[in-house]
This record gives C-alpha cells, sequence and structure tokens, in this order.
C-alpha cells in the first residue's frame, strides 16, 4: 500500500470509530443541534412578526447562529480524545494527517447534519425568502464544509489547554471570519437577486478558494498539535 | 541596539514629527484639509500592525521548526508590539475618520481588518494564557498564529470585494496618489518607527531573558540536584 | 473640534503609546535585574 492511500485508509477508521461512538453518546450532535433549534426559536420569537425584518438581517441572524452552534459541538472529536485518555493509542496507531483528515470528516458530516436541521427550520420560522433554492443548498454546502475546514484545527489547539469550551469560541472567530462574511453575502444573493447565481459565483469561488489554503496550512501544523 | 542608534532614531522621529509640522502643506480636497496630515502618523501605524504580524508568524513557524523557546519569546515579543500598534492605528484613524467622514466607526474594510488583527492578538493572548506548560503554550500558540495567518490575509483580500471602502487603494506605491510631499514624509516616519520598533523588541526580549533567568534561578535554589530541561537561555 | 488640534493629538498619542510601553518595560526590566542580582547574592 503506497502513502496516500494508507492516510485515507486510516481517516476512514477514524471517521467511522468517531461516529459510531457518537451515535451511541449522542453528545456532539445533540448540543449543537439543541443549541441551533433553542436560538432559531429564541430569535423567532423575538422578531415575531418577522416579514419586517429585512433580509440582510436575516442573513447574517442565520449564519451567527449556525457558528455558535457549531462553536458548541465542533472540538468534542478532539476534547473527547483527551478526556478519555485515547490520544495517546490513536497517536501510535494512525498518522497525524489520517487523524486530521479523519476528524474534518467527521466535523464536516456534523455541520452538514446541523444545517440540515437548522436551515429549513430557520425558513421556515423566520418566513425567509426562497428566490433560489438550489443555489441555497449550494452555498449551505459549501459554507458549512469551509467552516468545519476552519475549525477543526483550532478544535485540536483547545483540547489541548485548559477552560476549552470558552477558549474555542474565542479563537475560531477570527479563523472562522472570512467563510462566514462571504457565505452571508452569497445567502442573502440566494435570497434577494434575480441574478443570483452571477452574484453568488465570486463568493462560491472565494470559499473554495479558503478551503483551499486553510486545509494544508491545518494539515501542516496540527502535525505539531496532535504530537507530544 | 547601542546608545548611538538609538540616540539617532530618537532625533529622527523627532525630526520628522516636526517637519509633518511644519514642512508639510494641508491637503486641499479633504473636509478638513489641516487634518489631513494625520494620515503620516497614522498609515505607519498601520503597516507596522501588519509587520509586527508577520514577524509573529515567521517566529512561529521558525519555533515548530527548532522548538527554541527564544523563538517563542520573540513570536510573543512580535505579538504585543502588534496589538500595541493595532490600538495606536485605530486611535488614531478614528480621529481622522470622525475629522474628515464625519463619524468615529464605518465599518469600512480596513477598520474591520485592523479590528480582527486585534481580535486575533486577543486571542492568542487568551490561549497563552490557557496553557501552563512552557514548550506546549509555545507549540499551541505558534499553530495558532500559523492558522490565524492564512485566514487574515484572505480576509483583507475579500473584505473589499464585499464592502465598499472609505480608503484608497494603491496610493502608497503609486507616482500619481499621493502628493510628493506627504510620500516622503509618510515613509520617513515609517522608517522612524520600524526603528523604534526593533527597539521595543529587543527591549522586551530582554525582559523575557531575565524572567527566564529568575526562574531557573529560583529552581536550582529550590532543587539544587535538578537541571533545568527544555529551558536554556 | 478644531481640526489643528485634532491633528495635534495624533502624534502625541502615538508617542504617549510608545513611550508608555518602553517605560513600562524598563520598569520591569529594572525591577527584575535587581531581583536576579540580590538572589545572585544569597
Amino acid at each position: 500500500m503506497n502513502r496516500s492511500s494508507s492516510w485515507a485508509h486510516e481517516a476512514i477508521a477514524v471517521f467511522a470509530k468517531d461516529w459510531l461512538l457518537e451515535l451511541r453518546t449522542r453528545v456532539a450532535l445533540g448540543a449543537v443541534v439543541l443549541f441551533a433549534v433553542t436560538s432559531v426559536v429564541a430569535s423567532g420569537f423575538a422578531l415575531a412578526p418577522p416579514s419586517g425584518v429585512p433580509a440582510e438581517v436575516k442573513a447574517a441572524l442565520l449564519w451567527v447562529v449556525i457558528f455558535f452552534a457549531a462553536v458548541a459541538g465542533l472540538s468534542r472529536v478532539f476534547v473527547v480524545e483527551e478526556e478519555t485518555r485515547t490520544a495517546d493509542a490513536l497517536r501510535l496507531a494512525v498518522s497525524s494527517t489520517g487523524v486530521f483528515a479523519g476528524k474534518l470528516a467527521f466535523n464536516t458530516v456534523l455541520m452538514w447534519t446541523l444545517c440540515a436541521i437548522t436551515v429549513p427550520l430557520y425558513l421556515l420560522l423566520l418566513e425567509a425568502p426562497l428566490r433560489n433554492a438550489s443555489l441555497l443548498v449550494i452555498v449551505v454546502l459549501l459554507g458549512s464544509t469551509a467552516l468545519a475546514c476552519a475549525t477543526t484545527a483550532v478544535g485540536a489547539i483547545v483540547a489541548k489547554a485548559t477552560m476549552r469550551g470558552a477558549l474555542f469560541g474565542v479563537l475560531s472567530f477570527p479563523v472562522a471570519l472570512p467563510p462566514l462574511l462571504v457565505v452571508i453575502h452569497a445567502t442573502k444573493a440566494a435570497w434577494l437577486s434575480d441574478n443570483a447565481w452571477r452574484v453568488a459565483a465570486g463568493d462560491l469561488q472565494v470559499l473554495s478558494g479558503f478551503m483551499l489554503v486553510i486545509v494544508p496550512a491545518s494539515v501542516l501544523v496540527f502535525e505539531h498539535i496532535w504530537s507530544e | 541596539m547601542n546608545r548611538t542608534v538609538q540616540i539617532l532614531t530618537g532625533i529622527w522621529v523627532v525630526g520628522v514629527t516636526v517637519a509633518a509640522f511644519l514642512w508639510l502643506p494641508p491637503a486641499e480636497g479633504f473636509r478638513s484639509p489641516e487634518a489631513a496630515r494625520i494620515v503620516v502618523f497614522h498609515v505607519p501605524c498601520a503597516m507596522l500592525t501588519f509587520v509586527a504580524f508577520l514577524v509573529n508568524a515567521v517566529y512561529s513557524w521558525k519555533y515548530l521548526r527548532s522548538r527554541d523557546p527564544l523563538t517563542d519569546s520573540k513570536a510573543n515579543a512580535a505579538a504585543e508590539l502588534g496589538m500595541l500598534f493595532a490600538i495606536l492605528a485605530t486611535v488614531t484613524g478614528s480621529l481622522f475618520a470622525m475629522e474628515q467622514w464625519g463619524s468615529a466607526w464605518n465599518w469600512d474594510p480596513r477598520e474591520t481588518s485592523i479590528v480582527m488583527l486585534m481580535l486575533v492578538y486577543a486571542a492568542y493572548f487568551v490561549l497563552r494564557g490557557a496553557v501552563e506548560e512552557k514548550s506546549k503554550r509555545a507549540r499551541l500558540s505558534a499553530a495558532y498564529a500559523l492558522l490565524a495567518f492564512p485566514a487574515m490575509v484572505f480576509l483583507i483580500w475579500i473584505l473589499p470585494r464585499i464592502v465598499e471602502s472609505l480608503h484608497p487603494t494603491n496610493t502608497l506605491f503609486s507616482r500619481s496618489g499621493l502628493d510628493p510631499k506627504y510620500r516622503i514624509t509618510l515613509w520617513s516616519f515609517f522608517a522612524g518607527l520600524l526603528a523604534v520598533f526593533v527597539w521595543m523588541f529587543r527591549l522586551r526580549l530582554r525582559v523575557e531573558i531575565a524572567e527566564a533567568r529568575l526562574r531557573r534561578q529560583h529552581r536550582r535554589d529550590t532543587m539544587p540536584e535538578a537541571t533545568p530541561a527544555g529551558e536554556t537561555r | 473640534m478644531n481640526p489643528l488640534l485634532t491633528y495635534m493629538i495624533v502624534p502625541l498619542l502615538i508617542w504617549a503609546g510608545i513611550f508608555g510601553y518602553l517605560f513600562w518595560l524598563d520598569m520591569r526590566l529594572r525591577a527584575l535585574e535587581k531581583r536576579l542580582e540580590e538572589e545572585g547574592h544569597r
């Protein structure tokens, strides 16, 4: 087996292990989804009737809700390794790139699940306009993936420090801000603009570019975070 | 930096400051031409913030390669100076904005990016405060600095695409953009501030080294047999 | 506010910030060196 396929296999193994554990305990999923649902309902209450609220505000609010819900759960994959003291075993068994890829895949799927629940609920409760549904799906998919890419390595840093919960939000916000701004812009376009695809095309490119930069940077840095 | 260089630096920056008052003409075309001269002080501060951010990233990278504690101290010193200059740039910029644009804060892309830089520095210091062990703290904060660096470059690059800017672009280097007198004063002040930056940087390092020596002495007093590991210099 | 006054405040602020930081560092360094010397004699 050559090296490139070996880390991919390791990543799949880590991903499968983490999801099995998650489906048994449902800690990250529960925290993330409950946080998101609570904040969507709270915003619905606060803004009722939502028809008077401008779409810009709604787009920003949606992603603020998603980001902070993600903060509640995305560091879990690394924290759980430190808490159950399984990190050392994992370090011996799997290469650091394999671990990172597996955890990144876990967080990405977690983000997708979060968005699959939050976005429809949000559209329903806050009467958000829906001009271009297919574009919205792509924007949400890319945006949530970009957020996972931006914050996974930060989660690994936080797991090694004290007062993890508070720290993760503080540390991930600056790194997650570029994709957040772009995705809010694109969401607004999907809701309002008549030529939404043209408006959002640049945003989608920037989002992809961001992932192409932050993921290799994370892989390079992760080796040093992960090894003792 | 020896005494002579320090004195020369002092004379240089005082000279530039005086020249900005006496030699530099008020700039026509601004709402208040007299106060337009703020730019020769404000822009170098903002530039040094980015220089400090770059220096911090370079030393963070070097630390991960070498694991030399002194390199970590250098990265930390650069971050502290970056924070200082970010505050100075923000305050002077707000004064300028109040005078020229009517409000102290406009969510202009440059304003937003400098606030983000301050947030990154703040997060960096919080992270350093949250890790007790010295080598671990160095490792994690270096990793964070290297993650935040591409994100910040991205942010500075994408913000103008999303929001309109009140700041001019490309005036610093092009011939047509800025009155030559302004350009000369601005870059002279930048050179002076850069020298002051190096001075502060070295002083900050000396503090760090003295602290490390004191800690080592303490340890030697309490445990005479133990040799200090991982903490040279 | 008078524009000239605003303009004069700016360099003052910058120098106050920089010298404040320098003096603070210098003070810390002096204190540390003093302590180092005291403990070295013991």
